[in-house]
């Protein structure tokens, strides 16, 4: 039976946590339809920013990351769509609540991190490749898209003033207009 | 007519449809091949597109995040029914553009498969064809 999204966005942010949880050592068992669980990482997304209380605030963003995170295995090949929600989700905790070193979610090191582990080639093979980039193939051309939307997340982090000047970072961050 | 999809989190919507008008959001529809301008081409290239077709078949795109907001595809819609829905990566390079790629991933309207067919049949009658 699948549950209603409705109805479980209903729950406190800290129970529909515990349900995760159920369900992620199978004692739950629930549809593994992608579009299912995308709205439930899209509302809790949306509720972490508009609620005021610190702490359901990042309840609601845990509830949206790790939904973010069990999609991205079962996206199309080469999407990073939910990668990206999960980080941009991130960039704006940490604007409504400030850095927390080592925090999950409120930690923006991590996600300079993020961006560094998912870099494919150095700067230059990636320079290269987007001086030509509408003659390349199409997987090329997704994987430069995709770096695009994660330096928006940088981007994003880097003008609230929360990545310091980083001399590599800024490289990455000047190719971006030159990506498809 | 393909089948409909409906909002599956209307209770949202209020909500959603407050945000976007706070941050100045514009969906842009795409009827006829002189609606892929110069403006478009700025979206397209901002980075991931939302996109709907619908009940009356039009294409309305905007751009996923705006800041670090992302918009719901209800507000495309205003929350009414779409025959398809998904997100899409355009690029345009000197007044070409480019389908990189077309995915039917709404949490909104939870659409099936075939939105992806019907997606890239509708960009392509723009003259954007997905490689």
């Amino acid at each position: 039976m699948t549950t209603s999204v409705n109805e479980l966005l209903k729950q406190e942010p800290g129970e529909i946590l515990e349900w995760l949880k159920s369900v992620q050592s199978g004692n739950n068992l629930v549809t593994n339809d992608y579009n299912w669980w995308l709205g439930i990482a899209e509302v809790a997304n949306s509720k972490a920013r508009k609620e005021t209380v610190s702490e359901k605030k990042l309840q609601w963003a845990e509830v949206a990351i790790q939904v973010y995170d069990y999609l991205e295995d079962r996206a199309y090949p080469n999407s990073n769509s939910t990668d990206c929600s999960a980080k941009m989700l991130s960039v704006a905790m940490i604007n409504q609540l400030g850095v927390v070193a080592g925090h999950p979610v409120l930690d923006p090191q991590a996600t300079q991190e993020w961006f560094f582990k998912r870099l494919t080639g150095s700067l230059e093979e990636v320079t290269k490749m987007a001086s030509n980039w509408q003659t390349r193939p199409i997987e090329e051309i997704l994987q430069l898209r995709n770096l695009k939307n994660r330096l928006n997340v940088i981007e994003a982090l880097r003008s609230a003033g929360y990545l310091q000047q980083d001399a590599e970072l800024t490289k990455w961050l000047e190719i971006k207009s030159k990506l498809p | 007519m393909a089948d409909l999809f409906y909002n599956k989190l209307p209770d949202e919507l209020a909500r959603e449809m407050a945000q976007a008008k706070a941050i100045g959001v514009k969906p842009k529809t795409l009827n006829r091949i002189a609606d892929v301008d110069s403006e478009f081409a700025v979206v397209a290239n901002a980075g991931t597109l939302k996109w709907v077709i619908t009940e009356q078949g039009e294409l309305v795109v905007v751009v996923k995040w705006i800041g670090t907001t992302e918009i719901a595809h209800s507000v495309l819609t205003e929350g009414k029914p779409v025959q398809a829905a998904g997100e899409a990566e355009i690029s345009s390079l000197s007044g070409q553009f480019y389908g990189i790629s077309i995915t039917n991933y709404s949490g909104h309207y939870q659409p099936d498969e075939a939105s992806v067919e019907l997606g890239k049949a509708s960009f392509e009658k723009l003259g954007i064809r997905f490689l």
